[in-house]
């Protein structure tokens, strides 16, 4: 457990977008937080007066809402943007170190192929998505701070956006779908991690065009889209069955539904196909990963 | 003697290439051997075997174990500096030792600082900013705070200047060979590990064709400087190879008496180098 907690911190020194990306947005919300030049949709706090008016008259229920969305969306970009960090680091976890020709001094080290692999899948699967709450956490703050300063200068209640209660809901909720996400992505991921493993240049294309190419020949064979519509529901899957569907989309869901919801898509043959699915292609890319010989 | 290497038949082809063809030999625990072979003779096919970095056909244990199914157990005791093993580049140095002393249960952080502290590479460098001869020191320190039982150095001082090449195997000899480790180096330039060496192996064409300790060699291998005119009866002994050189005639012979030898010139040992174009050549005709 000790060496993969050294292998993860390994793949943070080795990936620094992981969290210089993060960081660098974050130092860009302070900077344009301090400056005023925040815009913040729903309160519309441009337009700061009638901001003010509107976060007081309303009532705390609807307060909380207002607070849920706004913190919704800012920890949605974080992970938006760690989503694209994460593809990236996927495709590059287990084709740097070939690139670079270090593979041969990492296998000089008595860490099996294994562990190696699998310090890779879970900075994809659990790091990063975690540096993406934590920093979209922080953003929120930083947004939040900066609101309650005007609000204090201004004259009101500068403790009007804090609602404690509200933010570790919202952040426990968001933790909770991520990884309900992640889990669902995991057959994505391993995909990427084994393309990494095996492409002797370029893993992106490797990545994709195997798909595109089946997707298209399918499409001029039989008329068909079913390969698109498979990677397309493999993406886009959870949110959707989370999301939309009967019962209402997010912002009619009753409260509780979406819990319910979550159970259901854990416990469903999909979800757990994906996890075979997964399960092979990490096995295959652990295979890969130590039976491709580096050309020299 | 305990043999750390045992290969018996050793063999691996790619495509119609055949890299190792039926290789045997056995390396004893407390050898530093020396694999010498032209390009393409199958050195680094046999090292990459060993090291478990590649599939081969045949028999092959090291420390008793399956190198190629039980490498990462294999890497506790073995180690190696190969060429194309380089460090990784965006790596800091502290981050490079940190992280070898978390996953290398043999690794002793104390022998490395210390090796560290007698160079000029800074703590806090990315591999990338050393100069050539400071990543190889670098590697050296690593590879000394194991305690391994094998080192396995494949061309590990290309690209070094002569004073860098010397520094490195007087550290290794001096600090690191203790008379239990045993050491595999292949190099090209042979004269300057020859004095190291406790035995040779020499692979042509994927084929160990000798495989002596290096008193078995000088016992058995003697160089003529043959007097000209007595060339003729030198000659019908029957070297293994012959070479004009600086109006002298230079012969090596395998297995003659040097009593018998004595009188046509000046008796020595051969250089290694020597001897393996001399073996080569054997092997052609």
């Amino acid at each position: 457990m000790n060496t993969l907690t050294w292998l993860i911190r390994r793949e943070i020194w080795e990936h620094r977008a992981i969290w210089m990306v993060p960081a660098a947005i974050l130092v860009l919300l302070l900077a344009a937080s301090v400056t005023g030049h925040i815009a913040l949709g729903p309160l519309n706090l441009m337009e700061f007066e009638a901001g003010q008016r509107q976060l007081e008259g309303i009532p705390a229920e609807e307060r909380g809402l207002a607070v849920a969305v706004v913190m919704a969306v800012i920890i949605g970009f974080f992970l938006a943007v760690m989503s694209f960090v994460g593809t990236f680091y996927a495709l590059d976890a287990l084709y740097a170190d070939r690139r670079d020709r270090s593979v041969l001094f990492w296998k000089s080290m008595p860490v099996s192929d294994l562990e190696t692999v699998l310090s890779k899948l879970l900075t994809a699967a659990v790091v990063i998505p975690l540096v993406g709450l934590l920093a979209g956490f922080l953003g929120f703050l930083v947004i939040a701070t900066g609101v309650s300063v005007k609000l204090g200068l201004a004259g009101g209640s500068a403790s009007l956006f804090w609602m404690p209660g509200t933010m570790l809901q919202v952040l426990a909720t968001m933790t909770g779908l991520v990884f309900t996400y992640m889990l669902w992505l995991l057959p994505v991921i391993a995909w990427l991690m084994l393309a990494s493993a095996w492409a002797p240049r370029a893993p992106f294309l490797w990545a994709s065009l195997p798909v595109f190419a089946a997707g298209t020949l399918e499409n001029l064979a039989f008329g068909s889209e079913r390969v698109f519509e498979l990677a397309g529901y493999r993406l886009m899957g959870a949110p959707e069955r989370l999301f939309t569907g009967p019962g209402g989309d997010w912002r009619t869901l009753a409260e509780g539904e979406i819990f319910t919801r979550v159970f259901g898509l854990l416990a469903s043959p999909d979800m757990w196909l994906g996890w075979v699915a997964a399960a092979g292609l990490i096995a295959a890319t652990i295979w890969v990963r130590r039976y491709r010989e580096e050309s020299i | 003697m305990t043999d750390l290497i045992e290969a018996r038949g050793l063999a691996r082809s790619f495509g119609s290439t055949r890299a190792l063809d039926g290789a045997t030999f056995r390396v004893g625990e407390g050898r530093i051997v020396g694999l010498i072979g032209p390009n393409g003779a199958g050195k680094t096919t046999a090292l990459k075997a060993i090291l478990g970095l590649c599939r081969y056909e045949g028999e092959l244990k090291v420390l008793g174990r399956d190198p190629f199914k039980e490498r990462h157990q294999l890497m506790q005791e073995v180690c190696f500096i190969a060429d194309v093993a380089v460090l990784p580049r965006w790596m800091r140095v502290d981050q490079l030792v940190e992280l070898t002393a978390h996953t290398h249960p043999r690794f002793r952080r104390e022998i490395c600082e210390d090796f560290l502290k007698r160079t000029d590479i800074k703590r806090n460098s990315r591999v990338r900013q050393l100069s050539k001869g400071m990543i190889t020191q670098l590697h050296l320190a690593l590879i000394m705070a194991i305690d391994a039982r094998l080192l396995v150095l494949d061309e590990p001082t290309l690209g070094l200047d002569i004073l860098m090449r010397k520094q490195f195997y007087d550290t290794l000899l001096n600090e690191y060979f203790d008379g239990h480790r045993t050491i595999l180096v292949t190099t090209h330039q042979v004269e300057e590990v020859q004095n190291l060496l406790t035995d040779l192996l020499f692979i042509h064409r994927g084929r160990i064709v000798l495989d002596a300790s290096m008193d078995a060699v000088s016992s058995r291998f003697l160089h003529l400087e043959a007097k000209p005119d007595r060339a003729d009866e030198a000659r019908a002994l029957g070297p293994i190879a012959e070479r004009k050189g600086l109006g002298r005639i230079h012969m090596i012979f395998d297995g003659v008496e040097a009593a018998r030898l004595a009188p046509f010139g000046e008796l020595g040992t051969p250089s290694v180098a020597d001897l393996f174009v001399a073996m080569l050549q054997g092997d052609r005709a």
